[in-house]
C-alpha cells in the first residue's frame, strides 16, 4: 500500500489565510479515514503556537502536523498554493513566510518516521524539485512525482 | 560523555530530523558515538530537563535562559548552514575528533 493517497494532493489551491489551507488539508484527511475528527482543531492550535514555516532558498514550505494520538494512519496531503498563504518561521519569532506549498504530516507512532520525514526534508531542499512540484497544473502530474519520491517507503509502512 | 537534548514544538516531528543530523553529523566529524547521547523532547519540557545536558538544540523558537547553551537547529532542517552548525555542536561540547 502507497504512503501517499492521490485524493489527497492537491495543485494550485487558492486560500487567504493558512487557517484554511491547514482546515482544507485537515478536513481531506479526516475524511479520507487517516486522521481522528479532533486531528484539525489539534493542528490549528498548534500551528498558532509552535510555527511550522521554513524557509527553503527562494520559496517556503510549511509542515503543519500535531501528535500521534490524534492519527489513524501515517500519510502526508499536499497543497501547492497558486498565491503564496502567510505561515510564520518556525525559528524566528513573528516572522512572516510566503509559502508556496503545505505538506500536512500525519504521523501515527510517537517519535515520528524517520525515513517519511527524511524524504520530506530531502524534497523541500532540493530547489530544482521544489520548483518543478509547484509548478505541476494537475493534481495527477504532482500526485506522480510525489509518488516516486515515496514509493520506496512504501513497503515499510503498516 | 556529552548529553544533547534535540526539542521541538511537539517533540516529534523537526525534533526526529534534527537528531538524525546531529548523529551523522558529528560521526562524519569522526567523533566516536560513546562520547555523546542525543535526547529528543517537546519545547515544553526543555526547562525542566536542561540541567542534565551540556547542550540544548531547538527548531521552534526559544530564547528563556536555562543556564545551558542553546543553540538554533534550523539549518538542520533547511540544509542551509548545516555544516557549520554540526561544527560549531563539536565545538561547544569540545567533542574530540
Amino acid at each position: 500500500m502507497s504512503i501517499i493517497n492521490a485524493k489527497l494532493i492537491f495543485t494550485h489551491m487558492q486560500f487567504n489565510s493558512r487557517q484554511k489551507v491547514i482546515g482544507y488539508l485537515a478536513k481531506q484527511l479526516s475524511v479520507n479515514g487517516y486522521v481522528r475528527d479532533s486531528f484539525e482543531k489539534s493542528v490549528l492550535e498548534r500551528e498558532e503556537r509552535f510555527p511550522t514555516g521554513l524557509p527553503v532558498g527562494k520559496y517556503a514550505v510549511a509542515i503543519p502536523h500535531t501528535d500521534w494520538q490524534h492519527v489513524k494512519q501515517s500519510t502526508i496531503a499536499v497543497a501547492t498554493l497558486a498565491e503564496p498563504v502567510v505561515f510564520h518561521n518556525m525559528a524566528v519569532k513573528d516572522e512572516n513566510l510566503a509559502v508556496r506549498m503545505v505538506i500536512m504530516l500525519a504521523m501515527s507512532v510517537p517519535h515520528g518516521q524517520v525515513k517519511l520525514l527524511s524524504e520530506v526534508m530531502s524534497l523541500v531542499q532540493d530547489q530544482g524539485h521544489f520548483e518543478r512540484l509547484i509548478n505541476y497544473q494537475s493534481n495527477e502530474a504532482l500526485y506522480k512525482d510525489l509518488e516516486q519520491q515515496f514509493s520506496k517507503l512504501n513497503f515499510e509502512q503498516s | 560523555m556529552k548529553k544533547i537534548l534535540v526539542a521541538c514544538g511537539a517533540g516529534v516531528v523537526t525534533s526526529t530530523i534534527a537528531v538524525n543530523k546531529v548523529d551523522e553529523g558529528l560521526k562524519s566529524l569522526g567523533i566516536a558515538p560513546d562520547q555523546y547521547k542525543i535526547d529528543q523532547t517537546s519545547i515544553a519540557q526543555v526547562a525542566s530537563l536542561a540541567e542534565g545536558y551540556d547542550l540544548v538544540i531547538t527548531t521552534a523558537q526559544y530564547t528563556n535562559d536555562i543556564g545551558v547553551p542553546v543553540l538554533n537547529g534550523l539549518p538542520f532542517l533547511t540544509n542551509i548552514g548545516a555544516d557549520e552548525l554540526i561544527k560549531k555542536i563539536a565545538q561547544t561540547l569540545e567533542l574530540a575528533q
